[in-house]
C-alpha cells in the first residue's frame, strides 16, 4: 500500500510535467491543444534518434530535443494557430487536430510501428530498496524535474514582468494589448515554453516507458486529466492534478487489478469534476 | 507647444461586416486639451475610440498621432507611441491583484525601478488603491475599478489618454471624485479625449466637444460656447444638423 502511494505520487510528478504545457496554452488562448501528446512524443523521438543515430549522450540529446521543440512551437503558433485564432475557437482546435494526425503518421512513416525506448542509466537504479519500499531512481528523478519545472514556471508567471503579461493576456486580451503587450507574440511565447517543457517530458517518458508513433493519444488523455483536475489554466494546479491521477491510477490497479487502473483514475476525475467543476485550483481564466 | 495638434482623425468610416457603425468622422485634438465626444448609447462613440487605438480597423480614412500615421497599426504599437485608452467597462484584470494590474500598466517601462516610481505616483493620486493593493481587482467596487483602470492607463506615462465612459453606472458623488482626478491628470499635461453620455458633465469638463448621432458628427464647438439646449437637440436628432 505504501509502495503504491509513493510510486503514485512520483508518477504524478511525471504526469504533471506532461500536462503543464497544455495547461499554459489553454490558460492563455482558450485552446485545447489536441496535438500536445503527439508533440511530446515527437520530442521523445528526437531525443532517441540523437542518441541512437548520432551517439550523443542522453543529457545533450534531451537539451537538443528541447531546442528543436522550441522551434516547432514557434512555427506552429506563428504560422498555423495565430492565423486562425480570430476566426473563432473551432478552426484553431481543428488545426491542432490536423497537426496531431500529421505527426503520428509522420513518425509511423519514418520509424515504423515498433516499440522504442530511450536507454537511461537511471531506469535500472533504485535509490531505496527495502522489503517495504523501493523507489526507482527514474521515477524520483522525473518527479523532482516535474516539481522544479512547475514551481519555476509558477515563479516566472507570478513575479516577473514577462509572466505578468502572460497572465494579463489570459485574463483580458484587449486590455493586455492596451498595456502595450503584443498578445499574438505572447501566444507564441506560451506555445514555445509549452513545447520546450513537452520535449523534456517526452525524454522522461521515453526513459520510463516504451513508446511508439501513436503513443501521443494516450499521453494527451493523461495531460487532459491533469489539466482538468488541476483547474484549467492553473500551472501549480497541474502538480496536484498529476499526483491525484497518478495515485488513483496505481491505487485503483492495486485494489481492483491493473486492467482497470486507468478506468479508476478517470472515475476519480469525474467525481472531482462533479464536486469541483473548475478543478482543484481556481485558474486565471478569461471573463 | 500648447496649440499643436496631437491627434488628427480624418474622414473615418468603420463598418462591422456590412453595417456601417460610423461615417465620415473627423476630429482634431490639441495638445494639453480635454475634448469630449457626446452621444447617446449606440451612437458610435466607442467605435471611434476603439478605431483610434487600433482595436477596430477603419474601412476608410486616417488617424494621425503626433504627426505620424497610425491608421491600422497594431494596438500595442500605438500604446508604445504614447497613446492609450481606458476602455468602456474598465476591463481591469479581475484575476490579478490591484498592484499587478497597475504594474501591467507600465509593462513597457524600461526597468523595475521606473515601474515602482510610477506605482508610488498612482498610489499618491488614488490612495484607496494602495490600501487595497494586494486584493484581487474583482473585489473592487465599480468606482474603485474605474480608478484602477485610469491609474493603470497612466502608469505608462502616456502623452494622450482616451477615456471611454468612465462614469457609466457610478453614483454621482463618485463620478464627481473621478472627474476631479481627471482634471488633476490633465493639469499635469496629459491630453484627454472623453466619451460621455451625460451632456452637462461633458461640456463642463472639456474644452471642446463633438456631438455624435447615428455614427456622424452633427455638431462641434468650444464647450463653453455650445448651447446646451442645441446640444441636447442634436443628441436626440431633433435639430437642423441631423
Amino acid at each position: 500500500m505504501l509502495q503504491v502511494i509513493v510510486t503514485g505520487v512520483l508518477l504524478g510528478g511525471l504526469y504533471a510535467i506532461i500536462g503543464v504545457g497544455m495547461s499554459l496554452v489553454f490558460g492563455i488562448m482558450r485552446l485545447t491543444n489536441l496535438a500536445h501528446g503527439d508533440l511530446m512524443i515527437l520530442g521523445t523521438y528526437i531525443t532517441m534518434i540523437l542518441m541512437k543515430g548520432m551517439g550523443i549522450p542522453i543529457w545533450a540529446s534531451a537539451i537538443l530535443s528541447i531546442v528543436a521543440m522550441l522551434v516547432v512551437g514557434f512555427v506552429i503558433q506563428n504560422f498555423l494557430v495565430n492565423r486562425v485564432l480570430d476566426k473563432g475557437d473551432e478552426p484553431a482546435l481543428l488545426v491542432t487536430f490536423g497537426v496531431s494526425i500529421f505527426l503520428s503518421n509522420l513518425l509511423l512513416k519514418i520509424f515504423g510501428a515498433d516499440n522504442q525506448s530511450i536507454v537511461n542509466p537511471l531506469a535500472k537504479m533504485n535509490v531505496l530498496s527495502t522489503e517495504a519500499l523501493s523507489i526507482s531512481a527514474m521515477y524520483l528523478f522525473s518527479f523532482v524535474v516535474g516539481v522544479i519545472v512547475i514551481v519555476g514556471l509558477h515563479y516566472v508567471l507570478e513575479k516577473t514582468n514577462f509572466g505578468r503579461s502572460i497572465r494579463a493576456t489570459s485574463n483580458d486580451t484587449m486590455a493586455a494589448e492596451l498595456m502595450g503587450v503584443n498578445t499574438r507574440r505572447a501566444y507564441v511565447y506560451a506555445m514555445v515554453i509549452a513545447l520546450g517543457i513537452a520535449a523534456l517530458a517526452g525524454t522522461l517518458i521515453g526513459s520510463t516507458f516504451v513508446f511508439y508513433p501513436s503513443s501521443g493519444t494516450q499521453y494527451l488523455i493523461i495531460a487532459f486529466g491533469v489539466v482538468v483536475i488541476g483547474g484549467m489554466g492553473s500551472v501549480i494546479g497541474t502538480l496536484a492534478g498529476g499526483i491525484v491521477l497518478g495515485v488513483s491510477q496505481l491505487l485503483g490497479g492495486y485494489i481492483f487489478g491493473s486492467g482497470v487502473q486507468m478506468l479508476i483514475a478517470y472515475l476519480v476525475l469525474l467525481i472531482i469534476l462533479a464536486l469541483r467543476p473548475n478543478g482543484l485550483f481556481a485558474s486565471a481564466t478569461r471573463k | 507647444m500648447k496649440d499643436q495638434v496631437m491627434l488628427e482623425v480624418k474622414n473615418l468610416d468603420v463598418a462591422y461586416h456590412d453595417f456601417e457603425a460610423v461615417h465620415d468622422i473627423s476630429l482634431s485634438i490639441k495638445q494639453g486639451s480635454v475634448v469630449s465626444i457626446i452621444g447617446a448609447n449606440g451612437a458610435g462613440k466607442s467605435t471611434i475610440m476603439k478605431t483610434i487605438v487600433g482595436i477596430n480597423k477603419p474601412k476608410k480614412g486616417s488617424v494621425q498621432f503626433m504627426g505620424q500615421d497610425i491608421t491600422g497599426t497594431r494596438t500595442s504599437k500605438i500604446v508604445s507611441m504614447g497613446l492609450t485608452m481606458s476602455p468602456e467597462g474598465s476591463h481591469t484584470f479581475e484575476k490579478m491583484t490591484i498592484r499587478d494590474n497597475l504594474l501591467m500598466g507600465a509593462f513597457l517601462a524600461k526597468s523595475n525601478r521606473e515601474r515602482m516610481e510610477q506605482l508610488e505616483k498612482i498610489y499618491h493620486l488614488f490612495p484607496i488603491l494602495k490600501e487595497k493593493q494586494n486584493q484581487l481587482a474583482s473585489f473592487l467596487s465599480g468606482g474603485q475599478r474605474q480608478m484602477l483602470a485610469i491609474g493603470r492607463a497612466i502608469m505608462a506615462e502616456p502623452k494622450m489618454l482616451l477615456l471611454d465612459e468612465v462614469s457609466l453606472g457610478l453614483a454621482p458623488v463618485i463620478i464627481k471624485d473621478i472627474y476631479a482626478k481627471i482634471k488633476e491628470i490633465n493639469e499635469q499635461g496629459l491630453t484627454l479625449l472623453l466619451v460621455e453620455q451625460d451632456v452637462t458633465r461633458s461640456l463642463k469638463h472639456s474644452d471642446y466637444a463633438y456631438v455624435v448621432l447615428e455614427g456622424r458628427i452633427v455638431m462641434e464647438g468650444k464647450s463653453a460656447e455650445l448651447d446646451i439646449n442645441e446640444v441636447n437637440d442634436a443628441y436626440f436628432g431633433m435639430n437642423k444638423f441631423a
